[in-house]
């Protein structure tokens, strides 16, 4: 009975493996790189002064910036600068109702000079909406993250020596080799994994199950939101011209409240109209949770309107788990282990797709299972080369470029696009040394454009791409043994 | 009972059945929990996203198939009746 048992969650965890494993490696590659997703933007941005200020005199000159240059826009929303941040990034909707995201110079408030990019923006987006519509990329991600838990869970059911299992890797053994590195970064790094992907479906839980918010809210689901937050507050625009009080005391006032968290987010809505208001969000320098303390001003006036701490049972384990996720917490050590931890993973979803597909290649002749073989080798090569020409075409095309932001991601996606019809018309054993070799080629053109001497996160950010290039070369070695025996 | 047949009950227990019960889980919770609202919004979708993943787990980990019906039609019954009742109250 037993063996049955293992035997359908061993199918478990394969079939849904294959039917999910390559948008969860697309997602834990994208994901492990929103961790430093500050810092990605700094490195895309080289050209910004990043003279350590007062972060709130950063903010209050972008806010500056935007009510000269941005006045009669709906709404500003700023991400404020920080200890991590030198820079606030700014997101606004432009004449035309296009929303502009620009980061903005600390010392002038001004995005002028600075190029157009998403910089780490990208990933963090793509991590969870995959570059498709509106809710289509959301539901996926979110469909994604339970068949991770899923997934996991069947491989600890199916999986007997766990311990054993940890000290156990038997290098150049083929087939046994790939196994043995998919139970030692799955057991090793198996708490995280866990973690992230129930958390990560928590993010987008509203999503997949709104029941309980039409039952709770049945006439007016924008209700939930501000139950959600009830210091997040808006109020429509009265018509009549009004001017903004001045930012700089709010701004204090909000930081006062907040007991030395910092800000994170400052929300203005209607910045030229009688009924402005001005919402701070506190930072996350105590606190795992996100959002736990908000203040919302009224705009004229400068008065406070309201301010939640909060306090409601579900609701704080709710952002204390979404918190873990998106890790706004996290030091630099604890970011560190996310990032490797992201990268274990996508190491675990790839080796086990490789596995899948060395199993069924030992009996020839499936047209099928070549297919999916030669399109795994596809997206597992192919999708840190589509990446690292994000960072390619930051450097590559001319800052002063119309779109470039757009054609940065362009980039990724023709990347991927010829990637895998490349993978898809070669012979296996020889796209494999090819694409890493490509791979490790892209992440050392990335350390070097930096340039990695540069200094700062552009140095940082060089090195890690440095580190990951020298692993692709090892890959690159060991597949290119592979084809001349 | 055949093995595809079996498995076709599995799957329908696993993927939309299990949809099902564990958004009536979570609403049958949302009503009868005595939270604030936005307390009992979340918390539905937080067992929701436990439930699914367990009933996905046991509709193919119960050795007979034909349990599966069983147990989660009851189930199902169950928190619609919860859900019935829940809606009365309110």
């Amino acid at each position: 009975m037993r063996n049955t048992f293992r035997a359908s969650m061993a199918l478990v965890h394969t079939t849904l493996g294959l039917v999910t494993g390559w948008v969860l490696f697309a997602i834990a590659l994208s994901g492990s790189l929103s961790v430093f997703r500050q810092e990605i933007s700094l490195w895309a941005r080289p050209e910004l002064s990043v003279t350590p200020s007062d972060p709130l005199l950063v903010d209050l000159h972008a806010l500056n910036w935007l009510s000269q240059h941005a006045g009669h826009a709906g709404a500003w929303y700023l991400t404020a600068a920080n200890e991590r941040s030198p820079a606030a990034t700014a997101l606004w909707p432009d004449a035309k109702g296009h929303y502009v995201q620009r980061m903005l110079d600390p010392s002038t408030g001004s995005p002028d000079g600075i190029r157009d990019t998403l910089g780490g923006e990208f990933f963090y987006r793509f991590h969870f909406e995959l570059q498709l519509p509106y809710p289509w990329g959301r539901l996926l991600a979110g469909v994604a993250a339970l068949a991770l838990l899923v997934g996991l869970i069947s491989g600890i059911i199916i999986h007997r020596r766990i311990l054993a299992d940890f000290f156990t890797f038997r290098l150049s053994r083929g087939q046994r080799s790939w196994l043995d590195l998919h139970n030692l970064l799955g057991v090793a790094a198996l708490p995280f994994h866990l973690i992230i992907s129930f958390t990560g479906a928590i993010t987008l839980g509203t999503m997949l199950l709104p029941w309980t918010t039409l039952v709770l809210y049945p006439h007016d689901i924008t209700a939930s939101y501000a139950d959600l937050n009830p210091a997040l507050y808006s109020r429509p625009a009265s018509g009549h011209p009004g001017h903004l009080a001045p930012l700089l005391p709010m701004l204090k006032e909000a930081e006062l409240h907040f007991r030395g968290t910092g800000l994170e987010q400052i929300y203005v809505f209607n910045p030229s109209d009688r009924s402005s208001i001005v919402t701070v969000v506190a930072g996350n320098a105590h606190t795992v949770s996100t959002t736990s303390d908000v203040i919302t001003f009224d705009g004229p006036s400068g008065k406070i309107l309201k301010e939640h701490i909060e306090r409601r049972p579900v609701i704080r384990a709710y952002i204390f788990l979404y918190g873990l996720h998106v890790a706004r917490f996290a030091p630099a050590m604890t970011r560190w282990l996310y990032f490797l931890s992201g990268l274990a993973l996508a190491t675990v979803i790839g080796s086990g797709m490789h596995l899948w597909c060395l199993k069924r290649l030992r009996r020839p002749g499936h047209r099928g299972h070549r297919i999916v073989f030669r399109l795994n080798v596809g997206i597992l090569a192919g999708t840190p080369l589509a990446f690292s020409a994000f960072f390619i075409g930051n450097r590559i095309f001319p800052a002063t470029m119309p779109d470039r932001a757009f054609y940065e991601v362009a980039c990724v996606f023709a990347t991927w696009g010829i990637t895998l019809l490349y993978a898809l018309l070669r012979r296996s054993n020889h796209a494999w040394p090819e694409l890493l070799g490509a791979d490790a080629v892209a992440c050392l053109s990335v350390a070097l454009m930096g340039p990695l001497w540069h200094g700062g996160y552009i140095t940082a950010v060089s090195m890690t791409a440095l580190a990951l290039s020298v692993s692709f070369t090892l890959g690159t070695l060991h597949t290119t043994r592979k084809v001349h025996t | 009972m055949t093995a595809r047949r079996a498995l076709i009950m599995r799957l329908i227990a696993a993927i939309p059945v299990g949809y099902t019960v564990s958004a009536l889980a979570g609403t049958c919770l949302c009503l009868w929990l005595p939270f604030s609202r936005a307390d009992k919004a979340i918390a539905g979708v937080l067992a929701g996203l436990i439930v699914w993943p367990v009933i996905f787990i046991a509709s193919f980990g119960i050795r007979d198939a034909r349990r599966l019906v069983t147990l989660l039609l009851p189930l199902g019954l169950l928190m619609a009746a919860l859900i019935i009742a829940g809606f009365r109250r309110a």
